[in-house]
């Protein structure tokens, strides 16, 4: 096989094992998303039964109809945002918001947090630009960031997920802080290799930093892991705000 | 006729208000909702409840850790609980018979069922 040819099958399995991921993700991410829905159906439907009882006055058929309403609402916006986070994302770099984009990933991994013993705060730097980048992509990294810790933090613990700007080389960095498990110094040193889990072979495929790694580097950017057992883990995410070979 | 006391516990604001209009538009049943389990030792001692429908999946302190506090205390040991749930597997009932649940209702529920596994659990009581 020439060069050429290796290149090309190379760069198809990556592609083939970022689907991968994003499936196993979303997988991870819709049961709960079908448990708040069938929640948000099963009261729905009672206040609707409700409304046919002819004792039920006025004023309070108001209130159940907007109940509906906002039950309703609160399935579909779940829906969407499982739903747009299934389809494999574009390569096309565009301004991005990332406080925006933190904001959405958050929203889109509640239904997991909120039940997990992870609290989350946000220490939002308000000088930091946008950044040129492919949304769906940093999605993806956000995700496996916030995923991560919810596994890692097994009884009370925080995520902070706090962002900075050094104006001066043009970086933002995005830093996930977690108070979990820690990570050990050997097994820091394979974070990021494909098919490597920390949380046992039957737990998860080990895909998810691997593709967080590759896409940051896409990206001219990077990824560092510090961490220690049973002392948490922090990763910062380092992102130019512009890409040199795509702004021509 | 003495209302029975009916505490439910679960994170929905919008699935509480209507357990609480349904049972109580029977006139047998004082309802009151916990959104969260946290104080739930406290809020049964003051209470005083003769059934308990509690949540499974919920934030921070999930149904089992609850059953746990419930048996281990001298306020909560004697009153019968009735678990709800919107998945319901029978490993979540196995794990709910060891926690000495009376009964178990799926989501979405009907007011007929709910009604007759109170009174079920108030006369086995």
């Amino acid at each position: 096989m020439n060069i050429f040819a290796r290149f090309i099958r190379r760069e198809d399995q990556k592609g083939k094992l970022r689907g991968a991921h994003r499936l196993i993700a979303t997988g991870y991410l819709v049961s709960r998303v079908v448990h708040d829905v069938l929640n948000n159906i099963a009261s729905a439907n009672g206040y609707a039964r409700l409304l046919l009882d002819p004792t039920v006055t006025d004023t309070d058929k108001q209130e159940m109809l907007r109940a509906i309403e906002e039950l309703h609402g609160r399935s579909a916006d779940l829906l969407r945002r499982i739903g747009r986070f299934s389809l494999e994302p574009g390569r096309e770099f565009k301004p991005v918001d990332i406080h925006k984009a933190i904001d959405d990933v958050l929203e889109l991994t509640n239904p997991i947090v909120r039940y997990s013993k992870m609290t989350v705060e946000k220490v939002f730097n308000a000088d930091v630009p946008f950044v040129m980048a492919c949304a769906g992509e940093l999605e993806e990294v956000f995700v496996t960031l916030v995923l991560n810790s919810v596994d890692a933090v097994s009884t009370e613990g925080k995520l902070t997920i706090r962002t900075d700007y050094a104006k001066e080389d043009g970086i933002i960095k995005i830093v996930f802080s977690d108070t979990g498990s820690g990570i050990s110094r050997d097994d820091l040193k394979r974070l990021g290799e494909s098919f490597f889990s920390t949380k046992g072979r039957n737990e998860k495929a080990g895909l998810g930093l691997a593709m967080a790694y590759g896409i940051i580097s896409r990206h001219n950017g990077r990824i560092n892991a510090e961490s220690a057992p049973g002392k948490g883990a922090t990763f910062t995410v380092s992102l130019p705000i512009i890409q040199p070979d795509r702004q021509k | 006729m003495e209302k029975k006391k009916v505490m439910i516990i679960d994170d929905e604001e919008y699935f509480l208000a209507l357990v609480k209009i349904n049972l109580e538009s029977t006139g047998k049943y004082e309802v009151r909702t916990l959104q969260e389990a946290r104080d739930i030792l406290s809020q049964v001692e003051s209470y005083k409840p003769d059934v308990i429908l509690l949540d499974m999946l919920m934030p921070k302190m999930d149904g089992v850790q609850v059953c746990g506090m419930l048996n281990d205390s001298p306020a909560g040991k004697h009153i019968p609980i009735i678990t709800l749930s919107a998945s319901d597997t029978t490993e979540d009932r196995l794990k709910m018979d060891k926690m000495g649940v009376v009964d178990f209702l799926a989501k979405p529920i009907e007011k007929d069922e709910l009604i007759a596994k109170i009174e079920k659990a108030l006369q086995n009581r």
